[in-house]
């Protein structure tokens, strides 16, 4: 075997491909789901927080950016293997798909609402005060004047940066595993190790 | 002219902190119904400070408002209702950028007032006739002068049909060509018997149309009266002093 015939065999292998498209099929459909579920909900999610950090109300600030914090930071991987691992002794066994989804989704959740705020905090000051000394209230003010507005800002950075569900999607190989792996009350990492 | 009638707004002792800062200093403004009352003085002096007080833009940290009999400060007071009854326009004109100068006009009228969008659009089409854009119902903010987006920033207060106007340096950030479009929005708004409170440095608009002229320094009333008396025999050195500075101009 030459030089170049033992890199077509290893990496462009057509039998191996053949045995194998079906289930990177599958993969890949199991990834678009995720990414549309983990988008929806955490956009919403992201945006919800957003809406109530506007509200100004500190101690909830406060507790809402330490949160966030912690989920923008935290490799996802991590906070799947959290929730896969750790929600069992809690009585709760999400399934793979399940941890997956909702880690991806507090991160990206986490992304949008920096994303939304930053939006919302751009909007000039004036902008309130219009609204309010029409006699709009501050949650009319906020969905009506400030938000249309805040939302447009955010179209870009928000496009080029739910960076959580694309970036991360390596973690999903990794669910591929989860979803074979032992029975919840007998999950380990050491049991995840996929055995074909 | 002080008319002899219960006052519209009725500001006593305000005080204003902001942090360490001290900018308004127990300041009492009385306003007549039908009353044009100029404010001017250096910046920083509190003026704008003062009228954003009156429709508690900003809360005041000690004295009361009263506003066509409604205590602006009281905790009860629905807040939205009585900002209704006192329009405001801005330096930057604070148009909605997002919707048409119609939208702008009607946003207020639907949410606040209930109107539906008909009646709404009907009262906002008949606001922008007054302030002589009609024809630009359409257009978007963008789309405007500044002498154009201030007067649909005029109808947007107007078509509430508030019982105060406050003005909040209406013309500061126009072109001087542009300016005399608003001046005569507000003239003719003045003739039709609006309540105003007008911060702004358009001396020429002060003698020709304002009732009273209050001369704020350092966060107090130091002076007012007629602007002929305030403009040609202004009593105290500060008034004296402001006065030729903005008349070398």
């Amino acid at each position: 075997m030459t030089g170049w015939e033992r890199f077509l065999d290893t990496f462009f292998n057509a039998r191996v491909m053949a045995k194998y498209w079906p289930d990177i099929l599958y993969g890949m459909v199991v990834t678009i789901e995720l990414a549309v579920l983990v988008v929806i909900a955490g956009i919403t999610s992201g945006l919800v927080l957003a809406l109530l950090r506007a509200l100004g109300f500190r101690p909830f600030n406060w507790l809402l950016i330490f949160v966030v914090d912690v989920f923008r930071a935290l490799p996802p991987l991590v906070i799947i293997v959290l929730i896969y691992f750790g929600l069992p002794s809690l009585d709760i066994t999400p399934s793979g798909f399940v941890s997956t989804w909702l880690a991806l989704s507090l991160v990206l959740m986490a992304f949008a609402e920096e994303i939304f705020w930053s939006g919302i905090t751009a909007v000039p000051r004036g902008q309130w005060e219009a609204g309010r000394s029409t006699g709009l209230s501050f949650a009319q003010t906020l969905l009506g004047v400030v938000l249309p507005q805040a939302l447009r800002m955010t179209i870009p950075p928000l496009t080029s940066a739910p960076s959580p569900s694309p970036r991360e999607r390596h973690s999903v190989p990794s669910l591929r595993c989860l979803r074979f792996s032992a029975r919840p009350h007998r999950r380990s990492p050491t049991a995840t190790i996929p055995r074909r | 002219m002080i008319v002899e009638a219960p006052p519209i707004v009725e500001a006593l002792g305000i005080h204003k902190h902001f942090g360490a800062l001290h900018v308004l200093k127990g300041v009492d403004l009385l306003v007549a119904e039908r009353e044009l009352v100029f404010v001017i003085g250096p910046s920083g002096s509190g003026k704008s400070t003062l009228l954003r007080c009156l429709n508690r833009l900003e809360q005041p940290s000690a004295g009361s408002v009263v506003v066509d009999g409604i205590d602006m400060l009281d905790r009860r007071t629905d807040i939205n209702r009585a900002r209704q009854r006192i329009g405001m326009v801005f330096q930057s004109f604070n148009l909605y950028p997002h919707m048409t100068a119609l939208g702008n006009v009607t946003l207020a009228l639907r949410k606040v007032v209930g109107k539906s969008r008909d009646e709404a659009e009907a009262l906002g089409l008949a606001a922008l006739d007054r302030v002589g854009l009609r024809d630009r119902a359409g257009h978007t903010p963008g789309q405007l002068s500044g002498g154009q987006a201030q007067r649909v920033a005029i109808a947007r207060a107007i078509a509430l049909e508030p019982r105060v106007m406050l003005f909040d340096e209406p013309t500061s950030a126009l072109d001087p060509e542009l300016v005399g479009s608003v001046l005569a929005v507000m003239r003719e708004l003045r003739e039709s018997g609006m309540t105003m409170v007008v911060v702004s440095h358009e001396m020429g608009f002060a003698r020709a149309a304002a009732d009273r002229v209050v001369f704020m320094d350092d966060g107090l009333i130091v002076e007012q009266g007629s602007p002929g008396a305030i403009f040609e025999a202004p009593q105290h050195d500060r008034t004296r002093a402001f006065i030729s500075q903005i008349q070398r101009h």
